[in-house]
């Protein structure tokens, strides 16, 4: 960066519009502008802060020109120009502002306006979108302070526990701060990484399998378990089953039983009706006698019939008449029988062949019974007998039938004993209790395998759930993995980069420091160390900054800044805008610095006062000076005139 | 009177046949005998032994029953039949002594076949008898008498 001009309008004691055109071709890069105390070097350098860096730029007071406020009826426009040259590129920045004067209040009105334009090859304008970010990339804010600096303040840098200063302006010049912040950040994330890895690293998943682990050991038992009572249900059915079958065989027996009393009944009936045949057998055959006795009966019928025929029978006269007759020995015509006569032995005849009337009455009787009842009886006796025998047969079979029956029936009942029916009843019931039992454990396993599967699904779901987190994990340990080795790389870069720089500005600002004090063989060396501490060692290699004076201090700032300026210039050259920077110098200083700093600065802006340049170290400068200005305050208007010096 | 000297009221049988009559007719074990009575046994036997056309007269007589236990509608007609038949004389009828001899000595004879069919077979007594009047009965014609 080098400056090309500053253009104030209206800019505090700077009224209407004034240019400062800095020198910047080496050799003669150096702008002198000088001034009394209270003319206005300050403001100058503060418009310069102000135009690029804006209100921030610190406590400035009114920008404003009071003169032009105090000369104008309305608002004033205020501006700060400064045109520069960046990585050979031109750009112009305005920064502007407008105010009025409102009950002797300077007031300004809206904000404040920067623009920047840049200037390509053809002459062209055009306007930085970004304007801010492209000064802050340029010259960022931070390390402007190195660049544009207040001398009689710099000694700073070389006071005791500053170093953090200097650390500071050593990381922000030579933008190592990237490195840093590119380390912190890395830092950063590679912590965020690491909490959020906190989250998971819990261990939960090793937990997990434990548990499931525990889990699939608890349902393999319950599952053997339930394969034991399956088995043990199934042993316990079939056995029952089996008794079962006993039993309904049992039954079958019992029905047999039933059955066989039934028949035996049935051929007790048969067997009473069969004895009561055999008697009525018996008696009909008993009565048989009359069916053999048929051909004497035929052959007394047939006597009784020859009798009956000759007129035996009946004999028609009764023995009592043939007895009256001979007991009057007459006649029934009344003529007497004579004993002897002829008539008398016919009565006597027939009398001794006669049939007795009781003999008569039995054969009668015999022959009436005979063909009366016997002759028909004897008809029905075979009738009677035969069929008879065949009822007889019938109930035979019939009877013969049952005990088949029965004998069948007995066959089968022997294989029941009575004993064995409680004996299986009782097994039977164990069975029963022990399948109601075992059903129950059954139920019971069951219920657990169910509950263990739930329990299996939701720690393989939180398992699943856990090994992506696992998974999110590793990932976040690898990136942890990765940021945090970036961030130690980055360390170890920032540090090896900090290492050398620290080394090369303290080897730069130990030569310009030999080069600008003048008590160059007392302090031997300067160091930067790794606390960034800037020391001076002396010639007894002791510790020297407590016993440096002020103006030794100032130029050792000098020296270690104009020593950054030179690492930074390596790659982009920078101004040096020095407010006041001899004020508290020795004339010795004087001259070495205005010998040696326009060597080391690309570009020196001198803000000085007539008595900080003059004698030996003018006349050092004198050669480089490309452009000198004289800030001539007017008490009467309160204004400062730029006026450049020919 | 001709008729009360030949009146005789015991039938008498064989005494050695005695057992046979006891075990034809004396219930054993409940089981009914073929005969219901010695006067039934009697009368099969008068017949049998009619029918065998044999009379053996008796050696040794022992009383089995009286008269008055012979029924009048089958049993007296027909030994009185017996006689009439035997005798070809009705008057047998009042000689009542007679008349029990013939059916005493038919009887003697027809004992020992009843007994060698009835009790001297295998199976119900009752039914051997039935079955040998079966016989008699299938054979149709008795033997003819032997008179004829």
């Amino acid at each position: 960066m080098k400056l090309k001009y500053l253009k104030l309008k209206n800019f505090r004691q700077y009224y209407g519009e004034q240019t400062i055109r800095f020198a910047s071709d080496s050799p003669r890069h150096v702008t002198v502008i000088q001034g009394i105390n209270g003319a206005g070097k300050s403001s100058l350098f503060n418009a310069l802060n102000w135009c690029l860096y804006g209100g921030d730029v610190g406590e400035i007071g009114e920008l404003i020109s009071k003169r032009a406020i105090n000369e104008s009826i309305g608002t004033v426009d205020t501006s700060v120009e400064i045109g520069f040259t960046h990585e050979h590129v031109e750009y112009i920045a305005e920064r502007k502002c407008k105010g009025f004067l409102s009950e002797q209040e300077i007031k300004t009105i809206d904000n404040e306006e920067f623009l920047l334009s840049q200037i390509d090859p053809k002459g062209q304008f055009e306007r930085v979108l970004e304007p801010e970010w492209k000064v802050g990339s340029i010259l960022p804010a931070n390390v402007r302070t190195y660049f544009f600096f207040d001398g009689e303040k710099i000694d700073n840098f070389a006071k005791p526990e500053h170093e953090k200063e200097v650390r500071a302006a050593v990381r922000n010049v030579l933008k190592i701060e990237a490195i840093e912040r590119a380390k912190r950040h890395l830092e950063d994330v590679a912590r965020d990484y690491q909490l959020e890895l906190r989250k998971y690293a819990s261990g939960k998943l090793k937990e997990l399998m434990k548990e499931i682990d525990k889990k699939q050991v608890e349902r393999d038992k319950l599952l053997k378990d339930l394969d034991n009572y399956q088995e043990e249900i199934a042993t316990a059915k079939k056995q029952k089953a089996d008794i079962d079958a006993r039993l309904n065989e049992i039954e079958e027996a019992r029905r047999l039983s039933e059955k066989r009393q039934g028949i035996e009944e049935e051929r007790r009936q048969l067997q009473q009706q069969e004895g009561a045949l055999w008697l009525t057998i018996r008696e009909t055959a008993n009565s048989g006698f009359i069916y053999l006795a048929r051909p004497a009966l035929d052959k007394a019928m047939a006597v009784l019939e020859q009798k009956r025929e000759r007129g035996e029978i009946p004999s028609g006269i009764r023995d009592t008449f043939l007895k009256d007759l001979l007991d009057e020995m007459r006649c029934i015509c009344g003529r007497p029988i004579h004993d002897g006569s002829e008539e008398h032995q016919s009565i006597l005849n027939q009398l001794n062949q006669s049939v007795s009337s009781r003999l008569e009455d039995i054969v009668l009787e015999t022959r009436g019974t005979l063909k009366d009842l016997l002759m028909p009886r004897v008809e029905k006796i075979p009738g009677e007998l035969i069929e008879l025998m065949k009822q007889r047969r019938r109930l035979n079979d019939e009877i013969e039938s049952k005990e088949g029956h029965l004998a069948k029936i007995s066959e089968q009942l022997k294989n029941f004993s009575a004993d064995e029916v409680s004996a299986l009843e009782k097994s039977r019931e164990e069975y029963e209790k022990s399948i109601g039992e075992l059903e129950s454990a059954i139920d019971y396993t069951k219920g657990g395998i169910d509950q263990i599967k739930k329990e299996l699904e939701e720690l393989n779901q939180q398992i699943k759930k856990e090994q992506e987190s696992e998974e999110r994990a590793d990932r976040l340990r690898c990136c942890y993995s990765l940021t945090s080795d970036s961030a130690e790389a980055a360390d170890k870069m920032y540090e090896r980069f900090a290492h050398q720089m620290r080394e090369i500005i303290q080897e730069k600002a130990q030569g310009i420091f030999k080069q600008l004090i003048w008590k160059e063989t007392h302090f031997q060396d300067v160091l930067l160390n790794k606390d960034y501490q800037l020391n001076v060692i002396d010639r007894y290699n002791l510790d020297a900054r407590l016993e440096m004076s002020a103006g030794e201090r100032q130029v050792l700032s000098l020296a270690f800044i104009a020593g950054m300026a030179e690492v930074a210039r390596e790659e982009e050259t920078f101004p040096l805008v020095m407010d006041t920077p001899f004020g508290r110098l020795s004339s010795a200083h004087r001259e070495k610095i205005t010998e040696h700093l326009p060597e080391i600065a690309d570009q020196l802006i001198l803000f000085v006062t007539d008595e900080e340049l003059h004698g030996e170290a003018r006349k050092n400068l004198e050669p480089r000076v490309g452009a000198e200005y004289e800030l001539i305050f007017d008490q009467a208007t309160s204004s400062t005139e730029i006026r450049k010096i020919p | 009177m001709q008729q009360s000297s030949t009146q005789r009221d015991r039938i008498c049988i064989t005494e050695s046949n005695h057992a046979i009559y006891e075990d034809l007719t004396k219930e054993k074990e409940d089981l009914p005998q073929p005969f219901k009575t010695m006067k039934d046994l009697f009368l099969f036997a008068t017949l049998v032994g009619y029918r065998r056309g044999q009379r053996i007269r008796l050696e040794t007589r022992r009383g089995i029953f009286s008269w008055a236990q012979l029924s009048l509608q089958e049993d007296v007609p027909v030994l009185r039949a017996l006689a009439i038949a035997e005798t070809g004389n009705v008057s047998v009828l009042a000689n009542q002594d007679e008349l029990l001899t013939i059916a005493e000595e038919y009887a003697n004879s027809g004992i020992v076949e009843i007994q060698e069919h009835v009790a001297g077979m295998p199976g119900n007594r009752v039914g051997n008898l039935a079955d040998l009047l079966r016989q008699w009965i299938a054979v149709g014609a008795l033997p003819t008498d032997k008179d004829n």
